[in-house]
């Protein structure tokens, strides 16, 4: 008797939790979204960000991707060396020693990254290239700080990757008298490649929703250029700013765009590492 | 063996092997900059603190210092700042964005971490357990399993600025009216915190639970226990303590969480340290990116003062939380 009563408070406390851990984060979801259709439904200067019109929404999401885009550019070949050091040429203990490493570092926060670019980077570069072409805030710099940001994330997803396709393929190349290095370059790499892929997308769409980065080092001004040594403003950066503010004009209209494209490339990213296949091999 | 291919094999190796330590030193030097300049010489003159330099700048330029303390007038003194040691001073008269700053934003990120993984820690626990039992007995999981573990990948995936700008309409307008600013307060702050803890929480514990050997969960069921038996009697006394390093864990990266805050509208300035959920807080990172906007050389050491105690904390944490669990993983051994 007592421990039927027991189980059934037991089972009762454990639906009430999920049911609640579900209805909360839905709820998060769908208050977000009347907010959005609010501000959408509402005129004018809500709908898009406050300092214009379209062109600036343009703007944001135009530095947004190419901030990502060099970062990702950044990272990839560093992270590529250090996730095929970590797979091929490491022994067991070296390997378990650098994958801590990369989780430690991988908590260092985003707030440090970007106090480096503003003391460090910046400065280095208008040393180096003239403080006339490079401006106190500019998108090179950001780029760089969330490619170092980027490193460690990107080099676990790689690793994981690499380590998953070291199968019998590449003990059979091995066995045929195929080098280390070409049973590395031919066998291993390519089969890697989705994974190698996805770590890259995901790694984008981190730098993609990153705002305290950008907004520290990249400057406030929506801007549409191609010229790295300029400020510009980004989507994340934005809507860090919009809510200090007590009109977020723009906030939830920006951060439902946000929410999608973040979205539609973890989905790209997912399907990649899916792709992996050991018979796909050529 | 062809030797031009053994030739090609060992330049490859080493390649690899040297290349591969370019991340890490760049990672390394990013560190060693943040402690560079967070202490290091600076000329005071009264109160007021006239120009700063960091560690290197004072190991191997201390002419240049003495000229410009001469420079400032015969009252201005030389002195060593390490703020970090100041954290714990009460007073506002160390100089612009005195070390009491640093309290106050110190204290704002002790209130915010542990009560908000407080928070969340009870449902979070539940909804892992409950994931784990629905979809170990049943083949094809339920639509319930479905939509919360697909909420939860969403939540664990989107950037932390978004869970900011989710939260803020939930506050703000829809049911309760705190004025334009009354809702950006130390509680609210917190109840975001068990937010974002929340679906990262629940994923590691799925982990933890789902290392637990299946055989116990056979073994118990063959014995006639109910399901709810299974869970609190086994997998829970089984893993809980690498639940809690876990927890510990998830706290490092809590403690650097500053994007969502700064949506909520964490002030750029405050004059005490919050008491109470009602007041208004600030935290170590927030405190950095305030610090960090502005222009001013002596704001901007001050910041890596800051960031030099959030990295000591977070790595702190991180290794502390490794050890434990590398220690529970070596005495657990013969039972997984």
């Amino acid at each position: 008797m007592n421990s039927r009563f027991a189980h059934r408070a037991g089972a009762f406390a454990l639906r009430a939790g999920a049911l609640f851990t579900t209805l909360i984060l839905s709820l998060l979801i769908l208050v977000h979204l009347s907010a959005s259709v609010r501000s959408l439904a509402s005129r004018g200067t809500v709908l898009l960000p406050a300092r214009g019109s379209l062109l600036s929404s343009a703007a944001l999401l135009q530095a947004s991707i190419r901030i990502s885009a060099m970062s990702v550019l950044f990272a990839a070949p560093g992270s590529f060396i250090l996730a095929l050091y970590i797979s091929e040429y490491a022994d067991p203990r070296g390997r378990r020693f650098y994958l801590t490493i990369l989780e430690i570092t991988a908590s260092v926060p985003v707030a440090v990254f970007g106090l480096f670019a503003l003391m460090f980077v910046t400065p280095t570069l208008q040393a180096l290239l003239g403080a006339h072409r490079v401006q106190p805030y500019n998108t090179l710099s950001a780029a760089l700080v969330l490619g170092i940001f980027l490193t460690p994330a990107v080099t676990n997803s790689m690793a994981a990757a690499m380590g998953r396709s070291r199968g019998i393929l590449r003990r059979a190349a091995l066995a045929l008298g195929a080098t280390r290095a070409e049973a590395m370059m031919r066998i291993v790499v390519p089969n890697a490649l989705p994974g190698i892929a996805a770590a890259l997308i995901t790694g984008f769409s981190r730098a993609f929703g990153e705002a305290v980065v950008v907004g520290m080092v990249a400057g406030s001004v929506p801007n549409i250029t191609a010229n790295p040594f300029k400020a510009a403003e980004t989507l994340g950066a934005f809507i860090l700013r919009g809510g200090g503010g007590s009109r977020p004009a723009g906030l939830y209209t920006m951060g439902s765009l946000l929410f999608i494209l973040v979205l539609a490339l973890n989905l790209l990213g997912e399907w990649s590492a899916r792709r992996y296949r050991l018979e796909e091999l050529r | 063996m062809n030797p031009a291919r053994q030739r090609r094999d060992r330049l490859t190796a080493a390649c690899v092997r040297v290349f591969s330590f370019a991340p890490l030193i760049t990672l390394f030097l990013v560190l060693l900059f943040i402690f560079d300049s967070s202490a290091g010489s600076a000329v005071r003159l009264g109160d007021r603190v006239l120009r700063q330099w960091s560690l290197t700048e004072s190991l191997f330029g201390a002419e240049s210092i003495r000229a410009s303390a001469a420079a400032a007038g015969s009252d201005a003194e030389i002195f060593f700042r390490f703020s970090p040691s100041a954290v714990f001073v009460f007073s506002k008269d160390a100089g612009p964005g005195g070390s009491a700053d640093l309290f106050i934003a110190l204290v704002g990120s002790l209130w915010l971490v542990p009560f908000g993984l407080i928070l969340a820690f009870p449902s979070a626990l539940l909804t892992a357990l409950w994931l784990d039992h629905g979809s170990r007995l049943t083949v094809e999981p339920g639509v319930r399993i479905k939509l919360l573990r697909s909420i939860m990948n969403l939540f664990v995936r989107i950037p932390l600025v978004l869970y900011g700008v989710f939260f803020l309409p939930l506050i703000s307008r829809a049911w309760f009216d705190y004025g334009e600013t009354g809702f950006r307060n130390l509680g609210n702050a917190i109840l975001l915190t068990a937010l974002i803890a929340l679906p990262r929480m629940i994923v590691m514990m799925e982990r933890e639970i789902g290392r637990v050997p299946s055989d116990i969960r056979t073994a118990s069921y063959a014995l006639g226990a109910s399901w709810t038996t299974v869970v609190f009697r086994q997998l829970l006394p089984a893993s809980i303590s690498f639940i809690a390093a876990g927890t510990l864990r998830l706290s490092a990266r809590m403690f650097g969480v500053a994007a969502p805050f700064i949506v909520l509208g964490s002030p750029d300035f405050l004059s005490a340290p919050p008491s109470g959920p009602g007041d208004r807080f600030i935290n170590l990172p927030v405190q950095i990116f305030q610090w960090a906007s502005r222009t001013d050389g002596i704001y901007r050491n001050m910041a890596a003062s800051a960031a030099l105690i959030l990295l000591v904390i977070v790595f702190g944490i991180e290794i502390l939380a490794a050890l434990w669990r590398s220690r529970l993983l070596r005495r657990s051994q013969g039972l997984r």
